[in-house]
């Protein structure tokens, strides 16, 4: 019995892997025409529709596949899916199909790397517009299509929107689909307690190393603190003191201006002090923590996270207010951008069913807009300023008009994409005064020029 | 003269149904390795002397990558140094637990299964979420760790925000997660034969002392494969680091491996990158190479 | 004569109160990770994260789990990853032992330069061969298919588990090979009557490991598969996890738990399976 056993249960792993190599074998055999035509016409299963597609006028009639690859998890993922959805119904004569990678960060990188570099991209693919440099081969030039168009932009899109997707040299790589940027949220009894005034427009992070003390009491995990250590402060502070990573054109690095050198004794100052909690209370724990319990005076609430901060909030019985974002000595606003758009691959057969998605993704479509507004500012104008605009949260006067009315003053997220080489450094050179003591001046003098090699490297400087 | 033909037919006819046999019995691996893998590796070898991005297409630049790597770029050193660090750290440790506690679960211990079970979990469950949990267990101010040991009264430190203790927690974490290292070795040393043990005790020899003669020498084929591993899989640590330091404080957890995924998928350098991957690739190979050339030395097979 | 009898029971009843004293220390400290993540799983974010840490939740959420669940399709993900693991599983242990069976036994010219390349596509980082590699599945029309995530399990199984295999058949006695020989057995049946049999523990830590594996791993099916009626409960996990610091950890932890329950159970239920080698049994006529 034992020994009938043993044999079926080896024949069965024979003829498992047999099978299996046999299938391999076959496919692999079966799939060598599609190498050839795969050379050519990467997107291969559509070369039916490829045809049908080249034959009509553009813009007319839309027909054929369309692939729209995305990321996203939680609610970010829900949103994008629910979009889509409207566009598919909307449009029964496209067969659209799309994916949405829960990751945004290592596998998305990844993933879309190797498809981009072989070809098999979808023919709209998210992007961010603080990637600029990095997929300039692989995305078409939207502004023939814009001019075609004849839309002015300034009204249909949020202003401020827009400006990301243009390269150094005019290309227009992407189109928008959302953007967020911050509001200071504040605990208005700790503020009643404290008896500060709430910070008015043109408050800066230098001022708060005076007042921002009153709220500083307590020892280890029961002490609490001005400003909670988000991760933005992380792009805000090379703004803080009236400096800029860099210039405008990308041409040249300004992290060694004094204007850095004093925002990290700045950054250093608040810790010391205790008004931002330092990195032994911070880092492995979500900063939203602190402030909803009551440990912050205040929060840089970014316009993905109201819903949960204001939830989170109410729900511990905590009272929260929204004020302005601090500026720097020359009054300009520190706001920083965060941006989600679509752009079309070269590879793409469908490029005009592909402009109708992102434009009705950008403006022309309300309900879809209606979708996104859940995690962020639609960039189409209507809806973010007035559906998006009037949805309130939990908590007295708190709506997302602030993000609408100052998107257009916030620098884009400064060290995405090529750029994260020098977002990397400069994460050291924070380590570097704040964990390690190390002075500013030094650590400027041993980074800025390494910086400097970096952006002469940059591809959009070497052109 | 004829006999000694006839016996070097004999060898070659032993010779020649060995080829057949081996090469029958990888060919599996070998039509994948032939299809699959030595296309990638031979182009990544070709990338790492351009100035190529994720694309594939660049310029020939000769050794200026290496040149890069070795002289100027401070980060890849640091990897490097960081690296091996942990390997050193990592591996050592690593070995003798698992060895340790394979050797305490094959003690005939009541609920093996249980017990097999308990320290497996972690390797089953380690992933992003624990990976996440760890980070919090270290926090210098809400963290678990330190809780515990305020309640002794010891004010613990900032484990994972000081630059010469964020690679030990690491290191700590990995070895949390030994699972398969353990079931390997507890796989290892339940194959020893029952009569050796059996004739030692006849001799009256000591717990320790059949630790030392019996168990350790007859598991060092297991023991070999650990290290093996360990080495290999250790010079490769992404994941850890990247989740939960993302390699600071000022690059202490910087791993060579993480240099190599910003380099190749954040700044567009696959080149560069692959330059890395190969100077790691020719590190692993020197270490493995050395155990390997001393493996006659201490490694027993039973035949 | 007896005297000395009892001091060694009692010898051995401290040496083994010692060795539960040990396993119990080192089981805390492999459980209690676990054990956090059960009760996270219950718990508000806030709580989670509250000092000092509460070691069972004020409130029981059983919302965690109802609201995670929700977050993918995880019904249709298990069916996936069931099939992905099951193929994997019963191909790996096969198929690996099988070309270890060939490293480790036929001395072959060539061998050695085999084994080294072998040993080699262990060592390189796989970020710079993932592009070309992805190249060829697309160029062979894998890509967006199951293929990818199957092929290595049926080609070999990895090196890291034929390594594995050779080490523990090198082990063996060559008698066994020697008495399959002149009982007439060709090659292919010595290793399946014979070979395989032997190596019986060694073959349910190669399944266990490439279950636990597949089971887990996000990083390839995420590379290779486009549909969302593909994905695994491993990307199912994923999109949980928000990169923009608001992942609802109590969600996480609970659909974590979830999914890492029915390993656990299959583990333990594995274990009257881990029987002993042939070595220690002995070898039967």
């Amino acid at each position: 019995m034992k020994k009938v056993s043993k044999k079926a249960c080896a024949l069965l792993l024979c003829s498992t892997m047999t099978a299996a190599l046999a299938g391999c074998g076959g496919s692999t055999g079966g799939s060598t025409p599609d190498t050839g035509t795969a050379d050519a016409a990467p997107a291969d299963s559509n070369s039916k529709e490829a045809e049908s597609t080249e034959s009509t006028a553009p813009s007319s009639a839309l027909s054929g596949a369309l692939d729209i690859w995305a990321w996203g998890a939680d609610d970010e993922a829900k949103s994008r899916e629910s979009a889509i959805e409207i566009f598919i119904a909307e449009h029964p004569e496209l067969e659209v199909t799309y994916t949405i990678i829960p990751s945004q960060d290592s596998v998305w990188d990844q993933k879309s790397a190797a498809a981009l570099a072989s070809g098999s991209a979808g023919d709209v693919m998210q992007m961010s517009p603080d990637f600029y440099g990095l997929n300039t081969d692989y995305y078409i030039d939207l502004n023939p299509y814009v001019e075609a168009d004849g839309v002015n932009l300034d009204d249909v899109l949020v202003s401020g929107t827009i400006d990301g997707y243009y390269d150094t040299d005019g290309k227009l790589e992407g189109f928008p689909l959302l953007a967020n940027c911050f509001v200071m949220a504040y605990n208005k009894d700790m503020f009643a307690q404290a008896g500060v005034p709430v910070p008015e427009a043109g408050w800066t992070l230098s001022d708060l190393a005076d007042w921002g003390q009153s709220f500083v009491s307590g020892e280890g995990a029961n002490q609490t603190y001005g400003l909670a250590k988000h991760w933005i402060l992380k792009y805000m502070m090379p703004y803080a003191c009236g400096g800029t990573p860099y210039t405008d054109d990308l041409s040249t690095s300004n992290m060694g201006d004094p204007e850095i050198v004093e925002a990290l004794t700045l950054y250093k100052d608040l810790i010391d002090k205790g008004i931002i909690p330092n990195d032994t209370a911070m880092e492995t724990i979500p900063a939203e923590t602190l402030f909803v319990s009551g440990k912050c005076a205040m929060y840089p609430c970014g316009g993905f996270e109201t819903i949960t901060v204001t939830n989170d909030a109410d729900e511990n019985g905590i009272n929260i207010g929204f004020c302005p974002m601090p500026s720097d000595q020359n009054g300009n606003e520190i706001n920083i951008q965060y941006a989600t758009g679509w752009a079309i691959t070269t590879t793409s057969k469908n490029p005009d069913a592909a402009w109708q998605f992102l434009k009705e993704s950008a403006y022309a479509n309300d309900e879809m807009a209606k979708q996104t507004a859940s995690i962020g500012m639609p960039s189409n104008k209507n809806v973010a300023e007035t559906y998006y605009k009037e949805i309130a949260f939990k908590g007295e006067g708190l709506d997302n008009s602030y993000y609408v009315d100052h998107m257009g003053s916030t620098h884009l997220n400064p060290f995405g994409g090529t750029l994260t080489s020098t977002g990397n450094l400069w994460s050291s050179m924070i380590e570097a005064v704040l964990l390690d003591n190390q002075d500013p001046q030094a650590v400027v003098a041993q980074y800025a020029p390494q910086i400097k090699t970096e952006f002469s490297g940059y591809s959009f400087n070497q052109k | 003269m004829s006999s000694i033909s006839k016996k070097k037919k004999k060898i070659s006819g032993i010779q020649k149904r060995n080829n057949i046999n081996f090469y029958l019995y990888i060919s599996p691996w070998l039509l994948f390795f032939l299809v699959l893998t030595v296309y990638p590796m031979f182009k990544s070898l070709t990338l790492a002397f351009t100035d190529s991005d994720f694309s594939g297409k660049g310029n020939f630049v000769g050794l200026a990558n290496f040149i890069q790597a070795f002289t100027v770029d401070v980060q890849v050193k640091a990897a490097f140094k960081n690296t091996i660090c942990y390997v050193l750290m990592y591996v050592p440790l690593s070995l003798i637990l698992s060895f340790f506690l394979g050797w305490l679960l094959s003690r005939k211990v009541k609920l093996l299964g249980l017990w097999r079970t308990v320290f497996y979990m972690p390797y089953i469950t380690s992933g992003v979420a624990v990976t996440l949990l760890w980070g919090w267990i270290f926090n210098g101010t809400y963290g678990v760790i330190n809780y515990v040991l305020s309640l002794f009264g010891i004010t613990g430190p900032n484990w994972l925000g000081d630059k010469h203790l964020a690679l030990g927690c690491i290191v700590i974490m990995c070895v949390w997660a030994l699972g398969n290292q353990i079931l390997i070795m507890l796989s290892g040393i339940q194959d020893i034969p029952s009569s050796y043990y059996e004739s030692a005790q006849i001799d009256g020899a000591s717990t320790l002392r059949q630790v030392f003669a019996i168990t350790l020498p007859l598991s060092t084929p297991t023991i070999f494969f650990n290290l093996i591993i360990g080495v290999i899989t250790a010079f490769q640590l992404f994941n850890q680091p990247y989740i939960l330091t993302n390699g600071g404080p000022v690059d202490s957890t910087l791993t060579v491996a993480m240099v190599i995924f910003r380099n190749a998928f954040q700044y567009g350098k696959m080149g560069y990158a692959s330059c890395i991957a190969w100077c790691l690739f020719i590190v692993i190979m020197i270490f493995t190479g050395i155990i390997n050339a001393t493996q006659k030395k201490w490694v027993f097979y039973d035949n | 004569m007896n005297k000395r009898q009892m001091s060694k029971t009692t010898a051995r009843r401290i040496s083994m109160t010692i060795t539960y004293l040990i396993l119990i220390a080192c089981a805390v400290v492999c459980i209690f990770p676990f054990f956090w993540m059960l009760t996270t799983a219950f718990k508000s974010t806030a709580e989670a994260y509250s000092f000092p840490p509460t070691f069972f939740p004020k409130k029981w959420l059983l919302s965690n789990f109802s609201n995670g669940l929700q977050v993918a399709d995880f019904a249709l993900f298990t069916k996936n990853t069931i099939f992905l693991v099951l193929v994997n599983t019963v191909a790996t242990v096969f198929s690996s032992a099988l070309v270890a069976y060939g490293f480790a036994r036929f001395p072959a010219t060539g061998a050695k330069f085999w084994y080294t390349c072998l040993m080699a596509t262990m060592m390189l980082p796989t970020q710079v061969t993932l592009i070309p590699q992805y190249l060829l599945y697309f160029k062979m029309g894998l890509v967006d298919t199951y293929w990818p995530l199957v092929i290595p399990s049926l080609l070999g199984g990895g090196a890291y588990n034929i390594f594995l295999y050779r080490q523990f058949f090198l082990s063996l006695p060559k008698e066994l090979n020697e008495a399959a020989t002149i009982d007439g057995a060709n090659s292919f049946q010595t290793f399946i009557y014979i070979m395989l049999p032997a190596v019986k523990p060694i073959s349910m830590c190669v399944g266990v490991m490439s279950l636990v594996y597949n089971w887990n791993d996000f990083y390839q099916p995420l590379i290779y598969l486009n549909d969302t009626k593909k994905f695994t409960v491993a990307i199912g996990l994923q999109f949980l996890n928000s990169s923009m610091g608001t992942t609802k950890i109590g969600q996480m932890m609970a659909v974590s738990l979830t999914l890492t329950i029915p390993v656990l159970i299959i583990f333990f239920v594995c274990q009257k399976y881990f029987v002993q080698g042939i070595k220690m049994s002995g070898i039967k006529g």
